[in-house]
């Protein structure tokens, strides 16, 4: 249904219903608004404290709260706990009877069993208490407090999809649960008591409420993304800047305002790290390792180059060698000249590298090991690595 | 054009001192496995199409300053107790050259069809190598502290 906004015109005579569709309206637009432009999740607060207890017989337990704040649930309904609410084991065990009791045992050790704890909304009308006269005087509720409970599930529940609500539809009644965290329960204390709490559990975590757009777009030509709401030194950030024609920054706030980069793009393509590069070689790409070697040894790889790529193809290997004649003055007998007679590398990369000292017009030669230089490009085939 | 003589080198020694290679690459520094293909390092004998695959657990990786001498002849060096390479002098190929009794020493025996030599660490007796030539070595290479490098065909 369309939205419907009341309209009212002098002496008309004001109805219940006319008031009550005002406060509808503005309620049903803002679910509409969270709803469809946010994702449901706990926006501020809501978190799971513990307190350390110990039973009459030593054994220890926790107490849980869960501490003041808000959530928006998937129908667009605002839960606000403006103060930390306990989280009651008995309640607990009247909402998941059986309870599996931590630690429990099986052959392959200990398994730890979490219960997730869920808030939702609750409507809970507030009836007229001093009798006065106008908007108080009828009978039944004029208010209708917007309160918040705590649920528990059973280990899974936090994995289930909820129903969303139609397009036009305005706030749920709070059915919508949000989690909140996770419980881990010991029936063997008293009559059953928590032992612990935690955020996360079995790979899930506490939604947080989020943004759904198709378009961010700044305001002053700068949009920066960063995982917490202050700037302090060492936080990590993104940043979109569309200064000197435009650049996307990664980088940590260096505490005065500004993002040191650590990578950058820049409006040509052009991209600059600070650290290294790791993972597959690009198509296209070569690595390069060059210097001397001796005889005898086997040439390294350039840094970066992946021997199990080079084993399986995808990376070629190039090497170039070159003899490098000893200087003149290390030959055994003054006067000596040297003559390469072998430079080459195997298979295995390994230098084949000797030589002949000689005298010329003499016929005494001595055969030698010999160093070369050598350049070796490890570069991708069209398939790339 | 060769490149200018770099600052460093990576050079593989035994336990004896003895530089059986130098390698420079720039940028990096290599390791035994990667100089040796994670199996040998192969010393040549002058003079004749023989040699001795010194196995990778033998062979210790050193950074030194580089010379171009060193580049040239590293088997012509040793590492002393500071780090340093010093000039121990030319390898010698004529077999059972004279060492010390009692002196450190490392001794590899090749068999022609093996990818890698036998290896003992010890010390010279009197009646030569430390441990026992395996049957069918055709070459040694026999490293004494202090004395120059080496290989003979056997």
């Amino acid at each position: 249904m369309t939205p419907l906004r009341p309209v009212f015109a002098d002496g008309a005579i004001l109805g219940a219903g006319d008031l009550t569709s005002l406060s509808t309206l503005d309620r049903d637009r803002d679910a509409r608004h969270a709803r469809h432009l946010h994702t449901p999740g706990v926006a501020a607060g809501l978190e799971l404290v513990t307190e350390d207890r110990a039973s009459a017989s030593g054994a220890i337990y926790v107490e849980v709260s869960v501490t003041a704040g808000y959530a928006l649930d998937g129908t667009g309904r605002e839960l606000v706990s403006p103060a930390t609410v306990p989280v009651s084991p008995d309640r607990f065990l009247s909402e998941v009877p059986n309870p599996v009791s931590d630690p429990v045992h099986d052959p392959s050790g200990n398994v730890t069993v979490w219960y997730p704890v869920f808030l939702h909304g609750l409507d809970a009308e507030v009836a007229a208490t001093d009798g006065r006269l106008g908007c108080q005087a009828v009978a039944g509720p004029s208010r209708v407090a917007e309160e918040v409970e705590i649920e528990f599930g059973r280990p899974g529940d936090a994995s289930v999809e909820q129903p969303s609500p139609a397009p036009d539809a305005g706030p749920g009644d709070g059915d919508w649960r949000v989690l909140v965290g996770f419980v881990r329960l010991d029936t063997s204390i008293g009559s059953g008591q928590f032992v612990a709490a935690a955020a996360s559990a079995d790979g899930v975590r506490v939604p947080t409420a989020g943004a759904r757009a198709g378009l961010v777009a700044g305001q002053t030509g700068r949009v920066e993304v960063r995982p917490a709401p202050a700037a302090t030194a060492g936080a990590p950030a993104v940043v979109l800047d569309d200064a000197e024609g435009g650049s996307l920054v990664f980088g940590l706030h260096n505490g005065t305002g500004a993002v040191t980069p650590l990578m950058t793009v820049d409006a040509s393509g052009n991209l600059t790290v600070t650290g290294t590069l790791a993972g597959v070689q690009s198509a296209g790409s070569v690595l390069v390792a060059s210097g001397a070697a001796f005889d005898g040894t086997v040439l390294p790889l350039p840094g970066g180059a992946d021997p199990a790529a080079i084993e399986s193809g995808s990376l070629v290997v190039s090497v170039q060698v070159t003899p490098r004649p000893p200087q003149v003055d290390s030959a055994p007998t003054a006067g000596q000249r040297f003559v390469p007679a072998e430079c080459r590398v195997d298979e295995e990369r390994r230098v084949h590298c000797w030589g002949t000292w000689f005298t010329p017009g003499q016929t005494a030669t001595a055969d030698v090991s010999s160093a070369c230089d050598y350049l070796v490009l490890v570069s991708v085939g069209a398939g790339g690595a | 054009m060769a490149a200018r003589a770099p600052q460093f080198a990576t050079v593989l020694h035994l336990s004896t001192g003895h530089v059986l290679t130098a390698v420079t690459a720039a940028g990096l520094e290599p390791t035994v496995e990667q100089l040796t293909g994670g199996r040998a390092l192969r010393v040549r004998h002058s003079d004749e199409p023989g040699y001795v695959m010194v196995p990778a657990e033998a062979l210790t990786a050193a950074r030194v300053t580089a010379t171009a001498d060193l580049l040239d002849r590293p088997q012509h060096y040793a590492i002393g107790s500071d780090g340093a390479p010093w000039l121990v002098g030319p390898p010698e190929y004529e077999s059972g050259p004279t060492r010390t009794v009692g002196a450190k020493a490392v001794v590899v025996w090749q068999e022609d069809d093996r990818a890698v030599g036998t290896y003992y660490e010890g010390v010279v007796d009197a009646t030569g190598p430390p441990g026992e030539p395996p049957p069918g070595a055709t070459h040694l290479l026999f490293a004494v502290e202090g004395a120059p490098l080496s290989v003979e065909a056997l």
